[in-house]
C-alpha cells in the first residue's frame, strides 16, 4: 500500500482525486503540487466570473478542505522534473518523494501556428489568470474575436459578451460545434447566437494577424479581413504531457499520456487522470470522465481492482450564450444502418435529431438545440438497455400529452459526475435522507455539473409519494396551514387580528411559533403600529420593546444610519448618549452603531434624545429590513462608476419598516470591486458603467451563500421596480424564518422562475406586488417616535409596574477595555 | 410558628397587558405577572428571573398554549415554564417560584407571607 502520494495538478480532476482518496479513509498522505496560484476551481463555469464579478463561488471543496492533516497543497509549484527510478519530483527546486505519482496536469489551449498569434492582444481562455488578462484587455477594447466555434469557444464568446464587447466567432469548419452537431443543428444554433448580436464567421482559415493603427487585423484564406481589438483563441485543447514525455512515459499517437483501464501509465507507480491522459488513444475533454478516472486511480491505489475506466459517455447538455444545446452518443448517425428522425421549428429556434439503431429498438444518439427538455429522458434511453417506443419520433415531437414514465433500472446512473445511481439515491432515501439538501450531502449527486438536479428532485418526489410520505407543513399545532397559505388567508379575508385568524382557521390559543409569525404577516399586509394593544402579545420581546435583548436582560439600541452615512454632529450625539447612560458602544457589521446595556426604563429616555437629534429606529430588533450597506461610490472613489451611497440611502429609506419572513439585508457597491459586499446580502446591487446589476439571495451567517445575478445594467427605475416585486413576492411566499437564500432555492424553477415572475410578469402579479409595497412605504412611521408620543405605550417601558426605582441597580457589570460589560455567571457567584 | 399567608395588592389591573406579561418587585424579588383575560384564572404570577440565564426577563416572554397547558417561553433561550406550577417543560428538574394571585376591584392581589 503506497504511503506517500504526490499529485501533480490541482484542477477539477486533481481535486476530485484528493477528495475521493480522503473519502476512502486509506492510510497515506497526499502532496498536491499545482502550477497555478489559485486552489482548485470549477473551470466549467468560468464565464460566471464576469457575470458574478467574483470567482469565489467557483472554488471547489469547503474552505477547510486543504487543511486536512493528510493533505499538503503547494501552489505556484510547477513540477519541472520526474525521476522515476528514484521516485521523486522536483518543484521550485525542492524534492518530493513519492510511492505513487498521479499526473493530473490537464490540458492547454491550442493556439494555431498563425503568424502574429503571439501578439499580446491575442490570448487564451482557460484559467482564472487568463480571465484577468482578458478582462484587462477588454476594458480597453470594443470588439473581440473568438477563434474557435466549439463548446469552449462559445463559452469564451459568452465571457466577452458579458464584458460588453462586440463579439465575433471565427470557425474553421463549415458550422459551429462540428464535433457535437450536424449541419442543421449548427445552423439553428448560429441563428440563435446571431440573434443575440454575436457575429459568426464559418469556413474561415486565419492566415495572419497583423497589428494596425487601431488594433489587429485578421486576414483569412479567402482574402477577407476582420478588424478587432483583441483575439481569444479557443480552438481546442492539447494534453499537458511535456513532463511525462521528458520522463519517458509512453504517449498516445497525438500526444497525451497513455493509460490502461486502471489509469496506470507505462510506469506502474505513475498514474495519469483527466485531460492529460489518453485511454485507447482517446482524450476525454469533459469533467465527468475525468472524475471517473480519478475514482479509478483511487481504487487501484487502495487495491480495489473492480473499478475500471473503459471509456466514457461524451454526451453534453449545455447552455451556451443562453441557448440550450444537447448532444448524445452517436449524434452524427455514423453507426452502420442507423436511422435518423428530425424535427425543426424555425420560429422558436428548436432543432431535434434522434439517431436510432437499424431495428429501431435502441437510441444511439441525439442532438438538441433550443430546448433541452427531452435531454434527460433521451440520455436514459441511450445509456440503459430500454426499448424505444414503437414510434421513436414521439420522443422529439411536440405533443400535448405527457410521455409515459420511464421504467429505469436502479443501476441507471443519475449523476455521472459523481457516479451516483438511482439505486444509491433510493437507498439514501431509505436511510432517512428525505430532503434534497440531505440527499446532495450524503450522495454528492447534483453537486458536480448540476445537470441532474431536476431528475434528482423528481426521483425524490416519486419515492416519497410511493412510500405514502406526506410532508406536514403546518406552521404549528395551532394552524394546519403553511405560512404562505396563512398569508393568503389573512390578505383575502382582510384579517387584522390574531384572535380572528385563530377563530376562523386555527385552534387553541397560540404559541411562540405562530404568534410572531402571524404578527409579522399582519405587519407585512396592513403595517399597523406594532404597539397596538392587540398586537403586543404576538411580539417577541425585541419587537415589543423595539430593542434587542442581550444575555443579561438589558437591551441594545441601534438607530438607523441609512447607507452608513452619518453627519459628525449626529455621531457626537451617539457618543453623548452612550456616555450619559453608560452604554457599551460597538460598530456593527451593517455600518451602524450599537449601544448596549440599556434597561427597559432607560429606552424611552435614550430615544427621546436620539429622536431630537434626528435619528429614527433602526429595526435591528425586527424580522425586517436592517441596513443597506454601501461604499462611498463615485462621489469620492476613483474607481466608482455610480453613486452607490445615494442609491443605498434611497433603498434603505424606501424599505425601512418592511416586515418579512426573516431579516433582510442589502448592500450597494459603486463598482465591481464590490467593497460593500453586496453579493453576501439578500438584495445586492453593484454598479456598472451602464447602470446596476441586481443580485438576489445571498447571506452570511451559519450557511453563507453568494447571491445569484438576477438582472444586469438596470436603470434606477427598473432596479427599484424589480426589488419591490422580489421583496413582496418573498413576503407573500416565503416560509417562516426562511431567508431569501433558502426561499430562492426552494422555489420550483429557482432563479429562472423568479425572473419570470418579476421581469416577465408571468403571474400578472407585478402591479399588485408594487401596490402592496407602496402601501407599506406610505404607512411607514418611526415606531419609536410613535411610542414616545403615546402615554399608554410609554407606560409599558417600566422595569417594574409597582416600583419607580430604576432597574439599573440590579444589573451587574464589570469593566473591560474602558467600557462596561455584563458580569459573567461565574463572576456573580 | 407557621408563616401567615395574606393577600397583598401589588398593582392595578390597568398596569397589566392583556395576553402578555409585566414585572413587579416585592421586597427586592422580581416577579412576572401575566394577564390572560379569557382564562378562568386570569392572572398568573411567577418568578421573573430566568434560571437558565440568571437574568430577570421571564415577564417579557411569549405566552404559549399546548393542549390547554399555558406556559411562558423565556425570551433568551426559549425554555418554557408552566404558568400554574412553574415547572420547566424542557427540564422538569428545574422550576420557578409561583404565587397565587387574583383580581379584585381593579387591583391585582398576590398571596404572600
Amino acid at each position: 500500500m503506497p504511503k506517500r502520494i504526490v499529485v501533480v495538478g490541482n484542477g477539477m480532476v486533481g481535486h476530485h482525486f484528493v477528495e475521493q482518496f480522503l473519502g476512502s479513509d486509506s492510510a497515506g498522505t497526499v502532496t498536491v503540487l499545482s502550477a497555478e496560484r489559485h486552489r482548485a476551481y470549477d473551470r466549467v463555469h468560468l464565464s460566471e466570473v464576469f457575470e458574478k464579478k467574483s470567482s469565489d463561488h467557483l472554488t471547489l471543496g469547503s474552505p477547510e478542505f486543504y487543511e486536512d492533516p493528510r493533505v499538503e497543497l503547494v501552489l505556484n509549484a510547477p513540477v519541472t522534473e520526474i525521476d522515476r527510478s528514484a521516485q521523486f519530483v522536483i518543484a521550485n527546486g525542492q524534492r518530493y518523494d513519492y510511492d505513487a505519482l498521479v499526473l493530473a496536469t490537464g490540458s492547454y489551449p491550442f493556439v494555431p501556428p498563425i503568424p502574429g498569434a503571439d501578439h499580446p492582444q491575442c490570448m487564451v481562455y482557460r484559467t482564472l489568470d487568463d480571465l484577468d488578462q482578458i478582462q484587462a484587455q477588454a476594458s480597453r477594447s470594443k470588439t473581440g474575436v473568438v477563434v474557435g466555434g466549439g463548446l469552449l469557444g462559445l463559452e469564451a464568446a459568452n465571457a466577452l459578451r458579458a464584458l460588453g464587447l462586440d463579439v465575433h466567432v471565427v470557425e474553421f469548419a463549415p458550422r459551429l460545434m462540428p464535433v457535437q452537431l450536424d449541419e442543421q443543428a449548427g445552423a439553428a444554433l448560429r441563428r440563435k447566437i446571431e440573434a443575440l448580436g454575436v457575429q459568426v464567421h464559418t469556413q474561415k482559415a486565419t492566415q495572419a494577424i497583423v497589428p494596425t493603427q487601431a488594433g489587429l487585423q485578421m486576414q483569412f484564406a479567402d482574402e477577407s479581413v476582420l478588424d478587432t481589438d483583441m483575439i481569444v483563441f479557443s480552438a481546442g485543447i492539447r494534453p499537458h504531457d511535456a513532463l511525462a514525455k521528458q520522463s519517458g512515459l509512453e504517449l498516445g499517437s497525438r500526444g497525451g499520456i497513455t493509460v490502461d483501464d486502471q489509469c496506470r501509465t507505462s510506469d506502474p507507480q505513475v498514474f495519469a487522470i483527466g485531460e492529460c491522459a489518453v485511454y485507447e488513444d482517446r482524450q476525454y475533454g469533459l469533467v465527468a470522465p475525468g472524475y471517473a478516472m480519478a475514482r479509478t486511480a483511487v481504487s487501484a491505489l487502495i487495491g480495489d481492482a473492480s473499478t475500471r475506466f473503459t471509456g466514457a459517455d461524451m454526451s453534453t447538455k449545455l447552455k451556451l450564450l443562453g441557448v440550450d444545446v444537447g448532444s448524445i452518443g452517436d449524434a452524427h448517425g455514423q453507426t452502420p444502418g442507423a436511422i435518423s428522425y428530425r424535427y425543426e421549428n424555425e420560429s422558436e429556434g428548436i432543432y431535434r435529431r434522434l439517431v436510432v439503431s437499424a431495428d429501431s429498438k435502441r437510441l444511439l444518439g441525439a442532438i438538441l438545440i433550443g430546448d433541452n427538455d427531452p435531454f434527460d429522458r433521451l440520455l436514459q434511453y441511450a445509456l440503459n438497455p430500454i426499448d424505444l417506443p414503437a414510434q421513436p419520433d414521439a420522443l422529439i415531437l411536440p405533443s400535448a400529452e405527457a410521455l409515459p414514465e420511464l421504467a429505469l433500472p436502479p443501476s441507471a446512473i443519475l449523476c455521472s459526475c459523481h457516479n451516483v445511481s438511482r439505486g444509491d439515491i433510493i437507498d439514501a432515501i431509505d436511510q432517512g435522507h428525505t430532503t434534497l439538501g440531505d440527499l446532495k450531502g450524503c450522495t454528492q449527486a447534483a453537486t458536480g455539473c448540476g445537470g441532474c438536479a431536476a431528475p434528482l428532485k423528481t426521483l425524490l418526489e416519486q419515492e416519497l409519494e410511493s412510500r405514502g410520505v406526506e410532508v406536514d407543513r403546518s406552521l404549528c399545532q395551532h394552524f394546519s396551514y403553511t405560512r404562505q397559505e396563512l398569508f393568503d388567508i389573512i390578505r383575502a379575508g382582510e384579517i387584522k387580528r390574531f384572535s380572528d385568524l385563530l377563530e376562523s382557521h386555527g385552534q387553541g390559543d397560540g404559541c411562540e411559533i405562530c404568534k410572531p409569525a402571524v404578527g409579522s404577516m399582519l405587519a407585512s399586509c396592513w403595517n399597523e403600529n406594532i404597539q397596538t394593544p392587540e398586537l403586543i402579545p404576538l411580539q417577541d420581546t425585541n419587537d415589543t420593546f423595539m430593542a434587542n435583548m442581550q444575555k443579561n436582560g438589558t437591551y441594545s439600541v441601534v438607530p438607523r444610519i441609512p447607507g452608513g452615512e452619518i453627519k459628525p454632529e449626529m455621531l457626537v450625539v451617539l457618543g453623548q448618549v452612550g456616555q450619559k447612560y453608560d452604554l457599551y458602544t460597538k460598530i456593527t457589521g451593517g455600518q451602524r452603531i450599537d449601544l448596549f446595556g440599556a434597561t427597559l426604563d432607560e429606552l424611552p429616555l435614550i430615544w427621546e434624545e436620539l429622536i431630537a437629534a434626528g435619528f429614527e429606529t433602526g429595526h435591528a430588533y425586527g424580522k425586517s429590513l436592517r441596513t443597506v450597506k454601501s461604499c462611498v461610490g463615485q462621489t469620492w472613489c476613483r474607481f466608482g462608476v455610480q453613486d452607490s451611497a445615494s442609491m443605498a440611502i434611497y433603498l434603505e429609506n424606501r424599505y425601512k419598516g418592511l416586515r418579512s419572513p426573516h431579516k433582510l439585508k442589502m448592500a450597494v457597491s459603486g463598482c465591481t470591486r464590490e467593497c460593500a459586499e453586496a453579493q453576501s446580502k439578500d438584495i445586492g446591487v453593484i454598479a456598472t458603467e451602464n447602470g446596476w446589476n441586481l443580485f438576489v439571495g445571498g447571506n452570511g451567517g451559519m450557511r453563507p451563500r453568494h447571491a445569484d445575478l438576477f438582472a444586469t445594467d438596470l436603470d434606477d427605475e427598473t432596479l427599484i421596480r424589480y426589488i419591490d416585486r422580489i421583496l413582496m413576492f418573498y413576503v407573500a411566499t416565503g416560509d417562516r424564518l426562511q431567508r431569501t437564500s433558502v426561499w430562492l432555492e426552494s422555489l420550483e424553477g429557482g432563479l429562472d422562475y423568479l425572473r419570470e415572475v418579476v421581469i416577465d410578469d408571468s403571474l400578472k402579479l407585478g402591479a399588485e406586488l408594487e401596490a402592496r409595497m407602496q402601501r407599506v412605504i406610505d404607512t411607514y412611521q418611526c415606531e419609536w417616535k410613535a411610542a414616545l408620543e403615546d402615554p399608554n405605550t410609554r407606560r409599558r417601558f417600566r422595569s417594574f409596574v409597582n416600583a419607580d426605582d430604576p432597574r439599573r441597580a440590579r444589573i451587574q457589570l464589570v469593566e473591560e477595555r474602558g467600557q462596561r460589560i455584563p458580569m459573567s455567571q461565574e463572576e456573580k457567584a | 410558628m407557621s408563616a401567615v399567608l395574606s393577600w397583598e395588592s401589588v398593582c392595578n389591573l390597568d398596569d397589566l397587558v392583556p395576553g402578555a406579561g409585566v414585572a413587579i418587585c416585592l421586597d427586592g424579588v422580581a416577579y412576572a405577572i401575566f394577564y390572560l383575560p379569557e382564562h378562568p384564572q386570569q392572572v398568573f404570577v411567577v418568578g421573573h428571573k430566568d434560571p437558565f440565564s440568571g437574568a430577570e426577563v421571564l415577564g417579557w416572554g411569549l405566552v404559549c398554549e399546548d393542549q390547554g397547558r399555558y406556559s411562558v417561553a423565556s425570551p433568551l433561550y426559549k425554555q418554557h415554564f408552566d404558568l400554574l406550577d412553574g415547572t420547566c417543560l424542557e427540564d422538569p428538574s428545574i422550576s420557578i417560584e409561583v404565587l397565587k394571585a387574583r383580581i379584585e376591584n381593579g387591583a391585582v392581589l398576590v398571596e404572600r407571607t
